[in-house]
């Protein structure tokens, strides 16, 4: 198993994640999905300059499947960042199976009608169908800042704030 | 050569640090013009926040560009600002209390890109390890 972690975050690389979850994880290989951020040229370059030394790719979820069943990929420790929950969910009905999933930031979209579920985290109903759908798969959703945070549940959180 | 209207400046950062470094420029340097602040907040999304620092640079633009002062290459406040790269915008990570006061005093008498090129060195040139002059 490839994909050691899959993180929710549509900040994509920030310190938190550089820092803190690569050492934890040791992670030998990010990987940023979203079918967008990977043809952007910009981000293609910057995405990896704030990675802080680790090996960075910015893949499709098409490509990002594609890897991570290579025998390029099998061997390593991915750290996978998916940039939103529709992402997470095509990446395991793509068949990828990451060790666990952990939802990190989503800034809100304006124009969206979403609730903050924590400081950080903000949710629409179609997220949270989402959200459901990626736990029915077989995964216990949490949603910690830092690796130390104790593992709350994700799902749970939804049903609180009315989800 | 005459001073001319000076290039416009943007500081860019996570939470507050922009607006400590034009606070702290302008207890030294006195008020600044053609000068904005744009803090990104923690749950605030990168879309909207790259309309604020484009509305920005072209607020403070007197004709004469933009140079856009971020804390960190690579983070998101610095990532965001690398799609506002142009002729008329350059962009400097790192930003730091001595490179916008550098900064501050030449940006009557230069072009943007001399402005980077000063402000990158004027970065580097100003970390001093206390012991190797006292």
């Amino acid at each position: 198993m490839t994909v050691i972690h899959m993180r929710i975050d549509n900040r994509l690389i920030h310190g938190q994640v550089t820092v803190s979850w690569v050492n934890s994880m040791a992670a030998n290989h990010m990987i940023v999905c979203n079918d967008k951020v990977a043809v952007d040229p910009i981000q293609k370059i910057m995405l990896p300059q704030a990675a802080r030394g680790v090996r960075t790719s910015v893949l499709s979820i098409k490509d990002t499947l594609q890897y991570c069943a290579s025998p390029e990929g099998q061997p390593e420790q991915i750290l996978l960042i998916a940039k939103f929950p529709a992402d997470g969910l095509a990446l395991l009905e793509g068949g990828l199976q990451p060790k666990e999933i952990n939802v990190g930031n989503q800034a809100p979209i304006g124009g969206t009608q979403f609730k903050m579920v924590t400081n950080t985290i903000a949710v629409t109903a179609d997220d949270a169908a989402k959200y459901r759908a990626i736990a029915e798969k077989g995964y216990r959703l949490t949603y910690k800042m830092m690796p130390s945070d104790s593992a709350g549940d994700f799902l749970q959180l939804l049903a609180k704030k009315g989800f | 050569m005459a001073d001319q209207a000076p290039v416009g400046l943007v500081l860019a950062s996570h939470a507050t640090l922009a607006q400590g470094l034009r606070a702290a420029a302008e207890m030294i340097a006195g008020p600044q013009e053609h000068l904005a602040v744009v803090p990104l907040g923690p749950a605030e999304n990168l879309d909207e926040y790259r309309a604020k620092l484009e509305a920005a640079a072209r607020e403070v633009d007197t004709g004469r560009g933009v140079l856009v002062l971020v804390d960190l290459f690579g983070g998101s406040p610095g990532n965001t600002a690398a799609y506002l790269v142009s002729d008329q915008v350059e962009v400097v990570g790192g930003a730091s209390l001595p490179m916008l006061l550098e900064v501050l005093m030449a940006r009557a008498a230069a072009s943007p890109d001399e402005l980077a090129v000063l402000a990158a060195r004027a970065g580097r040139e100003a970390t001093i390890r206390f012991k190797e002059i006292l």
